[in-house]
């Protein structure tokens, strides 16, 4: 991995800069650049307290979202979205693989997309640059930046990455079919490193939606494959969501399943929710099963102020591993 | 080090409040609606612009009994359906509050912005497939503002029968006339430039 910000922030300009200028040639005016943008200042700060070590951890964040649709005489040609966060652990014990200790800071990428639309409607558009892996529920449920999240990260090994993929909406399914380096946040993964992924499902604003994803990976060595089923039911202001997967990681089998039951007010400002998440693997020496419950809430105050909990314990983990309980809060604010 | 400055130095260039409490990741266009409502586009172009204090006064001037939430407010776009480089007409998706969440309906509106047709893009109202047939929607096609604004009190006036008695349907109505009205007033209110220069160029 190149952690060197040098580097990476040669490359975050040069990106940026050629993402606004490619498609459009050269931008003729400031105001030319502001037109169909969107931007937003996100700062949020969590705690988590991991009661079974009797510690608490901090993250601070803060960072910039921007999303800008670039249009031609012919329509729109494509959309770029920006989403950079300069990130600071304190004492942070369970964190994503990219930092280097509980104590890192690192510029975080989350989504930093061009997505090239200016397509017939039968052809694919073609995205490229750190984006989300098209797998499961995660795929259609936006949980940026949120405590809630559907266990990607631990059941794939990466939760974004830098590559391409090809996607499109149709009338009755949707798809997104991505090939990237395997290097997560930085851009010079291992040689050997590989993610491919592909989700196919129906449009993700029906009522019952149902997906099915692929995926194959090899990370530091260690491969991982996976299938994947998804459905989501809406039942007026409740809902249903499921995941199951099988599959291997470095040849033992895998199986996992994934269920969520929550609750949106009328305007949709709170959100409740309930988790179960369900892996059974085999190890070398035998058969071993973890379950994980969580409990969350989640609280929009006048599109500003988003303000959500959430408790995390285990019933079951895997064989030498402790239980652990996490209470998680975080206050996060966008303008 | 360095990093942070770079990071500031863009923030600082594309200072721009636009709020929104989700990230704009979440943000898709609503391209089967656009496809849906003009079978005969052959592209469509985005215009993003601000639904501001100055339009919530204007809608509460024009609607008093109606308001904007804060979900209302902030960037929106409108979609301009395009035949062959040729405006055919506008797509603007709203949402409103119901008892069953929010109702988000992609809009069809002419280049007079009288109502076309449209869509739900999203309704976990049960009761959304009344509202879903040729008759219910030949209420609204063609209907500009003041004439939209006639079937707010009693949708079915014109018929001797009404077209359903469900109780939920007659709530969805009620949400449904809402957002069409708001919809028109607007974009007449935040792209009324647009409206006036957007053709095939822009």
């Amino acid at each position: 991995m190149n952690n060197n910000p040098f580097i990476r922030t040669q490359f975050f300009l040069g990106f940026v800069f050629s993402c606004l200028i490619m498609p459009y040639g050269l931008a003729s005016s400031f105001d030319e650049l502001q037109d169909n943008l969107r931007f937003s200042i996100d700062v949020s700060a969590r705690s988590v307290n991991y009661q079974d070590v009797e510690q608490v951890g901090y993250t601070h964040i803060v960072g910039m979202d921007l999303h800008k649709v670039f249009t031609n005489r012919n329509g729109d040609v494509g959309t770029l979205i920006l989403q950079a966060y300069m990130t600071k652990l304190d004492n942070q014990i369970q964190h994503p693989s990219f930092f280097e200790d509980e104590n890192d800071s690192q510029l975080v990428y989350r989504i930093f997309t061009f997505n090239f639309t200016q397509t017939q409607p039968w052809q694919p558009n073609l995205k490229l640059g750190h984006l989300e892996i098209p797998y499961g529920l995660e795929h259609s449920i936006n949980t940026n930046g949120t405590l809630r999240d559907y266990a990607q990260g631990s059941n794939l090994g990466i939760k974004a990455d830098w590559g391409v993929s090809l996607n499109k909406q149709h009338q009755l399914f949707e798809y997104e079919i991505s090939t990237s380096t395997g290097g997560g946040q930085s851009l010079q993964a291992n040689d050997s490193s590989y993610v491919y992924s592909a989700r196919i499902g129906t449009p993700r604003h029906l009522n019952q939606i149902v997906g099915i994803s692929v995926y194959e990976s090899k990370l530091a060595n260690n491969t991982r494959r996976r299938v994947g089923l998804d459905a989501q039911h809406y039942w007026g202001l409740f809902a249903l969501f499921g995941q199951l997967d099988h599959g291997e990681n470095n040849g033992q089998y895998v199986n996992r399943g994934l269920m969520e039951f929550n609750w949106r007010d009328t305007r949709e400002f709170t959100t409740i929710y309930l988790q179960s998440i369900y892996a059974l693997e085999d190890s070398e020496l035998a058969q071993q099963n973890k379950l994980t419950f969580a409990i969350g809430a989640q609280l929009d105050y006048r599109q500003r102020w988003d303000f959500s909990g959430q408790f995390k314990w285990d019933h079951d983990t895997f064989n030498e591993q402790k239980k652990t309980e996490r209470l998680s809060l975080q206050l996060r604010y966008r303008f | 080090m360095m990093t942070k400055y770079y990071l500031i130095t863009l923030l600082c260039v594309f200072g721009i409040n636009t709020v929104s409490a989700e990230a704009f990741c979440a943000l898709r266009d609503p391209v089967n609606s656009i496809y849906q409502l003009y079978p005969n586009a052959t592209s469509y172009q985005s215009i993003v612009r601000t639904v501001n204090q100055q339009t919530r006064e204007h809608i509460i001037t024009h609607l008093p009994n109606f308001n904007l939430h804060f979900s209302e407010m902030g960037r929106h776009t409108l979609y301009v359906a395009l035949q062959d480089g040729q405006k055919i007409g506008y797509i603007h998706v709203r949402s409103e509050q119901s008892q069953w969440g929010l109702v988000e309906v992609a809009w069809a509106l002419n280049l007079d912005l009288s109502v076309k047709d449209f869509v739900f893009q999203r309704a976990r109202d049960p009761s959304r497939k009344y509202l879903e047939t040729p008759d219910f929607k030949g209420q609204l096609i063609g209907r500009d503002f003041n004439t939209l604004r006639t079937l707010i009190d009693s949708p079915f006036a014109e018929f001797s029968t009404p077209l359903f008695t469900n109780k939920d349907a007659l709530k969805l109505v009620t949400v449904v006339i809402k957002s069409a009205m708001k919809t028109v007033l607007i974009t007449e209110q935040a792209w009324n430039d647009d409206l006036q220069t957007v053709s095939t160029v822009k």
